[in-house]
């Protein structure tokens, strides 16, 4: 799966936790771009991400990433190893 | 932030608050938009407390807002993430609780001090006491003797106190560090009058406590502590005279450490009630900040749940013929 394809992947899983077929982002789009997606939900799109990628997150790596780019570069790294 | 909150108290607690964690404005603007006056003026007393009590506390009130970004970033998150991952809560016992929490005075304080700034700060928390302060506590009967159990920070007393019809404020703890704070607490916010706090446990004999001895109990964010509620109700019914009001309030999908009961919503939480033998008087449900109670439904989201029960006025079946 390349970058583009993981990208919008992602931005379903975010499209259906925060209830909004119209969110889109881009590496660049941070948590509060985005209307809802507050701490709760941040949780809720790592589980989904876990569960669709069959990938699991350690808790201190939660909050590391700081831009939907540095998530993707994350979820990279796990898919890889 | 832009503009006042509606109060003084409120807009100095939270200005404070932003100045130390500026990345908070997004959710305290989402948790302040769906309050209405009433909330809000309560809202306002609220954080004249937390600033009384933060002047009085190790640290200054910036401790306890640090404490509360404490519970925010880092009590909370991993049981989230467990609760999210499972459905459930990661502690499923007393023991456990006891172990990891309650026997740790120094995670203990932090975490109390950042469930008092919650209050305010908390929609969910603050729309659920301000149906205590403005639509429980003026209904109690005239000369009304009033107790909760687990007063904690004490604010639910302090509030019970202020009430001039309320001929009795009692509070019960099991814990003599819980006592002493909620001593210390009313003593800082300048109760005058007597608030009689005992070390007690409401499942065994009260020394100089005789059965159905008050006409009102509060049972606030306690529920979800315990290994089984409806016992604990059924206890404090006990307590209760027959007509005597009980006033509950319990958080539905609410992961914390020592949350070791799941109530997955407000209709769970009245029939918990119901178990207890208790007539269910009244309830509401308050959705977590930026939530409407729909969407808190659908996406297992927190919900303050409040019911107000009544303890039958006579045993059904025991009446002859």
């Amino acid at each position: 799966m390349n970058r583009d394809e993981l990208r919008a992947k992602v931005q379903d899983i975010l499209r259906d936790i925060v209830d909004d077929d119209t969110v889109t982002i881009t590496d660049d789009t941070v948590a509060e771009d985005v209307v809802d997606w507050d701490s709760t939900n941040h949780v809720r799109l790592i589980v989904a991400v876990e569960e669709e990628f069959h990938i699991r997150f350690e808790t201190d790596e939660i909050t590391k990433p700081e831009s939907v780019g540095e998530l993707l570069d994350l979820i990279q790294v796990k898919l890889a190893t | 932030m832009d503009g006042s909150l509606g109060g003084g108290h409120l807009d100095t607690l939270v200005a404070r608050l932003l100045a130390r964690w500026p990345d908070h404005a997004g959710y305290i603007a989402k948790s302040f938009e769906g309050r209405g006056a009433g909330v809000k003026a309560v809202s306002d007393e609220l954080a004249r407390i937390v600033l009384v009590l933060g002047e009085a506390a190790q640290g200054g009130i910036d401790s306890l807002i640090d404490d509360y970004r404490y519970l925010c970033e880092t009590i909370v998150l991993p049981e989230e993430l467990h609760f999210r991952r499972h459905g459930t809560y990661r502690l499923a016992n007393f023991a456990d609780a006891e172990r990891e929490c309650y026997a740790n005075p120094e995670f203990m304080n932090r975490y109390m001090n950042g469930l008092l700034v919650s209050d305010v700060m908390w929609s969910n928390h603050a729309h659920a006491f301000t149906s205590y302060a403005n639509d429980y506590l003026p209904r109690l009967p005239a000369g009304a003797a009033h107790l909760e159990i687990g007063p904690g920070h004490g604010l639910f007393l302090f509030f019970a106190a202020r009430e001039a019809s309320i001929a009795r404020v009692e509070g019960w703890d099991v814990s003599p560090t819980s006592i002493a704070n909620t001593r210390a607490a009313l003593t800082a916010l300048g109760v005058e009058r007597p608030v009689e706090l005992k070390l007690a446990n409401l499942f065994e004999v009260v020394p100089g406590i005789g059965a159905g001895a008050f006409d009102s109990i509060v049972m606030s964010e306690i529920l979800e502590h315990l290994e089984d509620p409806v016992a604990a109700m059924r206890a404090t019914a006990g307590h209760l005279k027959p007509g005597g009001h009980l006033w509950v309030n319990v958080p539905a999908n609410s992961p914390a450490p020592d949350h070791i009961f799941l109530v997955n919503g407000p209709d769970h939480a009245v029939a918990l009630v119901r178990e207890a033998g208790l007539e269910v008087v009244d309830s509401a449900a308050f959705p977590m900040s930026g939530a409407t109670l729909e969407k808190a439904m659908k996406r297992k989201l927190a919900i303050s749940c409040v019911v107000v029960a009544r303890k039958p006025a006579a045993e059904h079946g025991v009446h002859p013929r």
